[in-house]
């Protein structure tokens, strides 16, 4: 696998994670005492926040503030997300 | 505040622009059941909701409603990214690229310009979330016709997404309508307004 799908495969699967995050959330709006969804909304909280740092330290900044960089604040190179590079 | 991740909230890759599908695919950004009119009526409305949890409902939707923007403003870029300007008057898109370019703005499949009169902030969280379910059937009904008219499988899937996104938000809505129904009693049910009036 080439770098650069090793890198998408990354990527979608943060946002894979990220959209079961979401529509949890939504669903923990309306039901706020289901234990059972809180346990699950949490442990896939923790999966997400690993996942991002991996993907930050090796490949680049999901969020401004993940960018690192000794000598070019990366935030500002990597691609947009209108621009299809990881589709 | 906001925060932002620069990754859509569903992969959007296009391979062949098409400015006819475009044309339809923008009523989503800007037209009246459109994800701009979505998310600005959501976030709107939260403000004078008297229920914290129906509150924090129309936060969550309302923001994932902007990432719905995204969405399609990223589907209309890729579709028009390239055209030539034989292409551009073949498809009809010509009459939107004389005033914008490639540019995304919002507006209708008919070239309406987005107006805040699309959607609206009663102050009432019964009559809100009312418009609220009904907003997201419209919506839904508007994807359903955009997938009657579009037959390429890089946009279909995005599409789809955003269409089952609709009936997941119509059923939240309706679980807030039900918790702000629990509240009132039955001699008051519909008879005052929760967001302003102060009767027991």
């Amino acid at each position: 696998m080439s770098d650069n799908s090793k890198k998408c495969e990354a990527f979608n699967t943060i946002g894979m994670v990220d959209f079961l995050l979401t529509d949890m959330q939504l669903y923990l709006d309306t039901h706020p005492h289901d234990k059972n969804a809180i346990d699950y909304y949490e442990y896939y909280v923790g999966v997400k926040k690993n996942l991002v740092k991996e993907y930050e330290d090796q490949y680049g900044p999901i969020t401004a503030q993940g960018s690192h960089g000794d000598r070019v604040f990366t935030w500002a190179e990597e691609p947009n997300a209108w621009e299809g590079v990881c589709g | 505040m906001f925060s932002y991740e620069k990754r859509l909230e569903f992969p959007v890759k296009i391979c062949q622009p098409d400015a006819r599908t475009a044309q339809a695919i923008i009523s989503q950004f800007g037209g009246p059941d459109g994800e701009l009119s979505a998310s600005m009526r959501y976030l709107s409305q939260r403000f004078s909701t008297p229920y914290r949890e129906v509150a924090n409902l129309l936060t969550d939707i309302g923001t994932e409603e902007l990432a719905h923007l995204e969405m399609i403003g990223a589907i209309v870029y890729q579709l028009t990214k390239d055209l030539s300007v034989e292409e551009i008057e073949a498809s009809g898109f010509d009459k939107y690229y004389v005033d914008h370019t490639l540019g995304v703005w919002p507006q209708s499949a008919g070239g309406v310009p987005f107006n805040a009169c699309e959607f609206q902030c009663k102050g009432d969280v019964l009559t809100d979330l009312y418009e609220d379910m009904a907003a997201e059937q419209k919506a839904r009904s508007t994807y359903d016709n955009i997938l009657r008219l579009i037959d390429n499988p890089d946009v279909i899937a995005p599409i789809r997404f955003l269409r089952e996104r609709e009936i997941v938000h119509f059923q939240r809505f309706g679980e807030a309508l039900r918790i702000c129904q629990d509240k009132l009693n039955e001699k008051n049910f519909y008879a005052f307004n929760p967001s302003f009036d102060n009767c027991e």
